[in-house]
């Protein structure tokens, strides 16, 4: 599909056209608005585009080379997702900095530079190749450091240098771990590098220096995610961003590295004694979740808590990454899963916390808590508004931020972390205790002056789209967990990723993808050990109904079709990759190998009964 | 019609009409919460009948039979629809799974609770189901009655109390999320999944806030408000965790499947995890029924409205905690953990909150300690596993605590003062006031014919009788048992007593001089409630109200003997009220010297709410001390912090793999004597860099050692990457000196050497790992055999049309790439550009953009702060 790279060109060129037509104020911001809007539905279509297909991938190789050779851009579930989300909440920002932005900030290219940001912000979320992926990330943050720069006064320059010099450092080290993986695996293309770490053996050196390697690219993962110990950057300058586009950095710019590390290290590097790399991460979320909410609690100034704040929510992310590295399919799924809900829920809920608080402090005049108070009198539509996505981000129920922390939670207490799950719930708590002291000190209390300081209900709009959103994910859910337990098989059947960017025969040779086999027989034994004789009637109807429910599906949804082939050489082959070559060796075994497809799911209920 | 959901839901649509129009309707918008309260009372009401009657059919009565069939039909009915309705689509394959699970569930057992099921969130391949199910078994539907009645009253009430002039917004507020609340509390009475009840649980905790803040100009309130939202909030995530530990264990999440399916009980008792289980539901519970150690905030929380305190801290809310332990009864009950918690908890909160009420001075204050010791009661007998108690005790404490709320609410209305020493001889400014105090006083403290001694004499009876205090280690432990519950509810007596003479009684106080009569808007409220508290009392000579408690208990078939005719066959309760009354008396009489002991005792002991205070204060302590230190805005110390990182993970994943500098190969045949020569001009420069005077003098051997970097690519032979390099080495020399422009000057003297010694270790720490990574890289045995390169090379001329590779790999094969980079370099070129222009445009100090104009100072220099 050689549409995809219109989410890489659609912003360029319209950055061309807004540097060209700089000095028209009132054109630039509409032709801007209208531009993003433009492509953020076009990303939405390409996701409901995607999620149709039967692989869940759609993939292009620019200049019409074949991959790995060419450049792949690849917009599976996940990166269509998170296209949807950078576009949506580009839109909405795009629309609010209507009201922010200065002329002065216009005129140095404001605008441009936003579309740049968009770009490669697009771009990280759709490249198949990791080289490819460091150009991304370059793009995207020569837009964010124009940005913080443009306009800025001498002090927010200064900050903004430790922002730049980290991240400077951290591009350095990104193009060393490129260097490091195209060393040990000979290739950049992420299918080709996880084809070829899917067949290291056990114990081999090859796999232990691609373990190795991979710890540079760990931490500019982290460094972009902001994680503990190397979130310095954003606490200093994230205060200093302009207004209204901060509401992008702190929705957008982190979850970027969230997505490289699920991408990365959920999917790319498959070597034996990969999770290594995972459970590093599991122990550095923990860190990472209760420092960043201490940060927090000891700050004054709105703007400020949101920012540590994003480091703590970040760590739930990277918690429920960590959480992949489990052996036990379930629990590696529900992590993933939590991991994907948890990003969409943040994306929003963040972007529009900064967003309202804007707007709070347009009204107050301030975004200093000890100088602020009744907002809620001056301006009870916006203080519903922060109400609802405060709650949100502090996980009550029935927003959005509810389930998020409640599937990750799950997977951590299914998977017996209790250190990491205490930690996230004391953060849990933390992070309330840190929304309800803006809401009391900010929105509540006597209000300081007559009338809101600056206009501000129009700012309201754009703002509102994401706090229904934040609702109507709470209270549908359903939905959304569906496509979030699909954009999971990133992880877990990376065979699927290879086979759509590299082709069917590339599969040949690989440990075959026994994922679904091994979730359905544990879901087997809980199903075994609840029917025990006293109810034995109901309950083996009921899984036998489970059974009859799941083949249905199973054989009406064309995407475990795809996954069959591979599926079953496991189970006749015994999981070794030398009969699965041989057995792929011999064309005519195929078609047979299909007529297997409904038999699967049944398997295990016919070893139970 | 399915009336469940509506009890339910109907609530939250008025609370939308209400917050979205209360600026219109104002104090009218309270008729909205009436109409709710009434609508949901009424429904439940007929569930109640229709499935109080289907109880008897059970039983072999053929009236009842067809009603109860029916109630059980329309379930199952229910469960077909819904999975027809969405055969065919995702949601509904589970749907389905579910409903017709319900069918059979329901249709298995006629005349059954009646049911509601719809799928939240359905996930096949990790077992997860949340439904929103909700079920109507008499309990649900007793504590579903008591949350609409008294919301009824307390709507009708707040319509004259809540005064006006606040403006509109607010009242219309005020209203909805009085409602919402409402809403709320008969979402747990009514649910029958552990996540929807927890749903409807956090909502009650956020509604609470915004009414507990209701005079959020107060910091007073504020802070009431926060530490009730802080403490229960942090019991219900530890509740959160329980509950997913209860569906790790049993696979499900359905309350009443966990209570009928003994083997999913077993497997809990047999699970390792069921302390914390147990433990982690029981901080929910505490948390919100305000159990010591957690019981602080409810005090505090009295600085909401009167009616708010009526009905959230009395009469409903607070109850919440021990309506989920009458929940958990029948699943955990057979723990040995379950009393060896609950009774100590309960029976210190019981007694320490009756010892406590005698020394408040303030109505509510009392009021509220007198709830506290309710709740600790409760928890108590949930601990003894009388579950037949629940119903008549709950209702007992609503029907006396919620009218005395309520006259306290009149009397600060009239007098506008709540100081029971500013207070005296109202009897004859407020009559009616008084004698629905007497009604509410003389229930609490027990005296015939009320309900209150009705419950009391049952109490005293089950105590006597209880299996669990006759078994075990509770046998020596009986008589002190008993003995302080007897105490406790002196305490109570003498409140009780104190209330009503230290307002009513008396000389007229100059606060009374000009107090008045409510209207009845306000005292009719009250006087239900009064009047049911006596009448349920009188009724208890027939067993009405026997046989009514029993059938809304949560225990099965419970057996609780209410009454007010004393059984002089069993004398025991009588003989333990009589000891209750005198003792009563007699702390009432010597209340003077017990209160200088209390205060004399408080003086020594520390509150919790000094201790959580100092929890909270220490957290932030801890916060401030390590953001200032951990992000001090020093550079250096970032860096070092970021190198360290990536040593330390490198590290551990070299030693893991077991790879080393034993695992390099180093091969210097292929090395030309200007690439060494190279590297070693490198070596110094980098060394000059460190040895830099000034920040230009940095800047410029930096630059070196990128230009010297540049000429690697001769040794490799490669021209283009060689300008390309020394392009972009050229475009940030600029941009360095750009910023270096804007950068203060360097200050003078250099690190200490402890410093430098540590800065060199790191560098060193790192430097060392590059080179063992690059060393390793360019091991053969660690490399992929295969790799791009010679495919680059081979499609070259064929395919990129180009002789020379990397030219092709540029432009052709890898051209985005190449894009992506001058997308940048422009980029860089442009903001250089605004940077520059603004810089000669305004000198010095800028009006900025964005108002956000950062202190300097604390990031000034990088060497003045130390990591």
């Amino acid at each position: 599909m050689n549409a995809l790279v219109i989410p890489i060109l659609w912003p360029l060129f319209t950055a061309i056209l807004l540097a060209l037509v700089n000095g028209r104020y009132k054109l630039e911001k509409a032709l801007s608005v209208l531009s993003t809007c433009g492509l953020a539905g076009w990303v939405f279509w390409l996701l409901w585009y995607v999620d149709q297909t039967d692989a869940g991938v759609v993939t292009m190789i620019v200049g019409g080379w074949e991959a790995p050779f060419g450049i792949a851009m690849v917009a599976d579930r996940l990166a269509a997702i998170m296209l949807c989300l950078s576009m949506g909440v580009g839109a909405v920002v795009n629309a609010y900095t209507c009201w922010t932005v200065t002329d002065k900030q216009q005129k140095y290219f404001f605008y441009p530079l936003f579309q740049v940001m968009l770009c490669g912000v697009n771009w990280a979320f759709i490249s198949g190749d990791i080289f490819n992926l460091f150009v991304a990330y370059e793009v995207m943050l020569i837009g964010s450091y124009g940005m913080m720069i443009v306009g800025a006064s001498r002090s927010q320059i200064r900050q903004t240098l430790n922002y730049i010099a980290i991240n400077v450092v951290g591009s350095t080290f990104f193009v060393g771990g490129v260097a490091v993986v195209y060393a040990t695996t000979g290739h950049t293309n992420m299918a080709a590098i996880a084809q070829y770490t899917m067949t290291l053996a056990e114990g081999s050196p090859q796999a232990a220096m691609v373990t190795a390697g991979s710890m540079l690219l760990l931490t500019v993962f982290a460094m972009k995610t902001a994680a503990w110990p190397l979130f310095f950057w954003l606490p200093d300058s994230y205060p200093s961003v302009p207004a209204g586009v901060i509401g992008f950095f702190a929705g957008l710019l982190t979850k970027v590295g969230v997505y490289s590390l699920l991408r990365v290290f959920g999917m790319i590097f498959q070597q034996p004694g990969h999770e290594l790399a995972l459970d590093i991460l599991l122990v550095l979320s923990g860190f990472t979740m209760l420092l960043g909410v201490l940060g927090a609690m000891c700050q004054w100034e709105i703007r400020k808590i949101l920012s540590w704040h994003i480091i703590s929510q970040v760590g739930y992310m990277v918690m429920g990454i960590g959480l992949c590295g489990s052996a036990h399919p379930a629990i590696v799924t529900m992590a993933v899963v939590g991991t994907i809900f948890y990003i969409v829920h943040h994306i929003i809920v963040k972007s529009c916390l900064f967003l309202v608080g804007g707007i709070a402090g347009r009204v107050a005049g301030t975004q200093e808590l000890k100088k602020m108070g009744g907002v809620l009198d001056l301006a009870p539509g916006v203080a519903g508004l922060f109400l609802i996505a405060a709650l949100s981000l502090a996980g009550m129920p029935p927003f959005s931020g509810f389930w998020s922390k409640f599937v990750l939670i799950r997977a951590g207490l299914h998977g017996e972390h209790f250190i990491i799950v205490t930690v996230a719930i004391v953060t849990g708590f933390f992070t309330l205790y840190s929304m309800t002291k803006i809401w009391s000190y900010g929105f509540w209390g006597k209000p300081k002056r007559e009338r809101a300081a600056a206009s501000y209900r129009g700012m309201m709009i754009p703002t509102a789209v994401l706090v229904v959103f934040t609702v109507f994910m709470g209270v549908f859910a359903q939905p959304f967990y569906r496509l979030a337990t699909d954009a999971a098989t990133i992880v877990k059947h990376p065979q699927q990723y290879i086979a759509a960017v590299l082709g069917e025969e590339a599969l040949v040779g690989l440990p075959a993808d026994t994922f679904d086999e091994a979730l359905n027989e544990t879901l087997d034994e809980t199903a075994d050990a609840t029917a025990e004789p006293v109810a034995i009637t109901v309950a083996s109807t009921n899984q036998f109904d489970a059974f009859k429910s799941q083949s249905v599906r199973n054989a009406h949804d064309p995407r475990n079709v795809q996954v069959t082939d591979t599926k079953i050489a496991a189970s006749d082959s015994g999981h070794t990759p030398e009969t699965a070559t041989n057995a792929s060796a011999v064309p005519d075994a195929m078609p047979t190998q299909i007529t297997h497809v409904d038999a699967t799911p049944h398997a295990p209920a016919e070893v139970t009964h | 019609m399915e009336l469940l959901p509506i009890i339910v839901f109907l609530p939250f649509a008025c609370a939308a009409v209400a917050l979205l129009t209360g600026r219109y309707l104002g104090k009218w918008s309270g008729l909205l919460m009436v109409g709710a309260a009434a609508a949901s009372f009424v429904m439940a009401l007929s569930l109640f009948l229709g499935s109080n009657a289907g109880h008897a059919g059970h039983a072999g009565d053929t009236e009842g039979y067809t009603q109860g069939g029916h109630a059980g039909e329309t379930a199952v009915e229910h469960g077909e629809e819904h999975a027809v309705a969405h055969a065919g689509d995702h949601v509904a394959d589970a749907g389905e799974h579910v409903g017709g699970h319900v069918g059979e569930h329901v249709g298995g057992d006629v005349g059954g609770p009646a049911l509601y099921n719809l799928t939240w969130l359905e996930d096949a391949g990790t077992n997860l189901s949340i439904s929103l199910r909700l079920q109507g078994d008499s309990f649900g539907l007793f504590f579903a009655m008591l949350v609409s009645g008294i919301g009824l009253l307390v709507g009708t009430y707040s319509l004259n109390y809540i005064d006006t002039t606040i403006g509109n917004g607010r009242v219309g507020r005020y209203y909805a999320a009085l409602i919402a609340f409402m809403g709320s509390m008969l979402g747990i009475a009514l649910a029958d999944d552990l996540f929807m009840l927890f749903v409807f649980w956090e909502m009650t905790s956020i509604t609470s806030f915004m009414l507990i803040g209701f005079w959020y100009g107060e910091d007073y309130a504020k802070k009431g408000a926060m530490t009730a939202l802080q403490v229960t909030a942090l019991g219900g995530l530890a509740m959160m965790a329980g509950f997913v530990l209860v569906g790790y264990i049993t696979g499900t999440y359905q309350i009443s499947e966990l209570v009928s399916n003994t083997e999913l009980q077993d497997k809990l008792m047999a699970s390792p995890l069921l302390l914390p289980t147990l433990l982690l539901i029981f901080a929910g519970a505490f948390t919100k029924s305000a159990q010591w150690p957690f019981h602080f905030w409810l005090p505090g929380a009295m600085v909401a409205p009167t009616p708010v305190s009526t009905y959230l801290h009395a009469a409903t809310m607070v109850k919440a905690g021990v309506f989920l332990i009458g929940r958990m009864l029948p699943i955990f009950g057979a723990s040995v953990y379950w009393s060896s918690i609950l009774v100590p908890i309960g029976l210190i909160t019981f007694l320490y909150a009756a010892y406590q009420s005698l020394m408040e001075h303030d109505l509510k204050a009392i009021l509220a300690r007198t709830t506290l010791a309710a709740l600790g009661m409760f928890m108590f007998l949930y601990g003894l596993k009388a579950g037949e108690q629940d119903a008549l005790q709950i209702w007992n404490h609503a029907m006396y605590k919620a009218p005395l709320f309520l006259v306290a609410g009149i009397v600060e209305h009239a007098t506008h003062s709540r100081d029971i020493r500013e207070l005296g001889g109202l009897r004859k400014k407020m009559p009616i006031t008084f004698v629905i105090c007497c009604l509410g006083a003389l229930s609490m403290a027990g005296l015939p014919p009320f309900f209150g001694f009705a419950a009391k004499e049952s109490l005293y009876g089950h105590l006597l009788s209880n299996e669990v205090l006759a078994t075990g280690m509770w046998q020596n432990l009986r008589w002190p048992i008993i003995g302080a519950c007897v105490l406790a509810n002196a305490f109570i007596f003498a409140v009780s007593w104190k209330l009503i003479l230290g307002l009513f009684a008396g000389k007229e106080t100059e606060k009374a001089h000009h107090a008045h009569e409510a209207g009845i808007s306000l005292w009719g409220p009250a006087a239900v409630l009064g009047t049911i508290a006596i009448g349920m009392g009188l009724l208890a000579t027939t067993g009405f109200t026997q046989s009514l408690v029993n059938n809304l208990s949560s225990a099965e078939h419970a057996h609780a003997h209410v009454t007010i005719i004393p059984d002089f066959s069993h004398p025991g309760p009588l003989v333990l009220s009589a000891i209750t009354i005198a003792l009563g008396i007699t702390i009432y009489l010597s209340r003077r010297v017990v209160n200088v002991f209390q205060f004399a005792m408080a003086k020594v002991l520390p509150t919790m709410q000094s201790i959580w205070d100092r929890f909270m204060n220490t957290s932030t302590a801890i916060a401030t001390a390590y953001s200032t230190k951990w992000q001090n805005g020093s550079l250096a110390w970032y860096m070092a912090a970021t190198c360290i990182a990536f040593v330390v993970f490198s590290w551990i994943a070299l030693h893991q793999g077991g790879l080393g500098l034993h695992s390099a190969e180093i091969n210097m045949a292929h090395t030309p004597w200007y690439g060494a020569a190279l590297c070693g001009l490198l070596g110094v420069a980098a060394i000059m860099v460190t040895k830099a005077e000034t920040r230009l003098g940095g800047a410029i051997t930096l630059t070196a050692t990128g230009f010297l970097t540049s000429l690697v690519f001769v040794v490799y032979r490669s021209p283009d990457i060689l300008l390309t390099q020394i392009l972009i080495e050229t475009v940030s020399t600029i941009f360095i000196l750009l910023i270096l422009f804007h950068m203060p000057s360097w200050k003078r003297g250099g690190p200490r050497p402890s410093r430098k010694l540590i800065d060199m270790t790191i560098a060193g720490a790192f430097g060392a790992t590059m080179t063992l990574f690059v060393l390793l890289m360019t091991t053969p045995a660690l490399r992929a055999k295969a790799n791009l390169a010679g495919e680059y090379l081979s499609r070259t001329y064929t395919g990129g049309g180009g002789q020379n590779a990397v030219n092709v790999i540029i432009v052709d094969f890898r051209a985005i790439d190449t894009t992506g980079e001058i997308v940048v370099l422009v980029m860089v070129g442009l903001i250089a550009f605004g940077l520059l222009r603004s810089r000669r445009k305004n000198n010095g100090a800028i009006q900025t953009a964005t108002n956000t104009v950062s202190k300097p100072g604390r990031h000034d220099n990088q060497e003045s702060t130390k990591p």
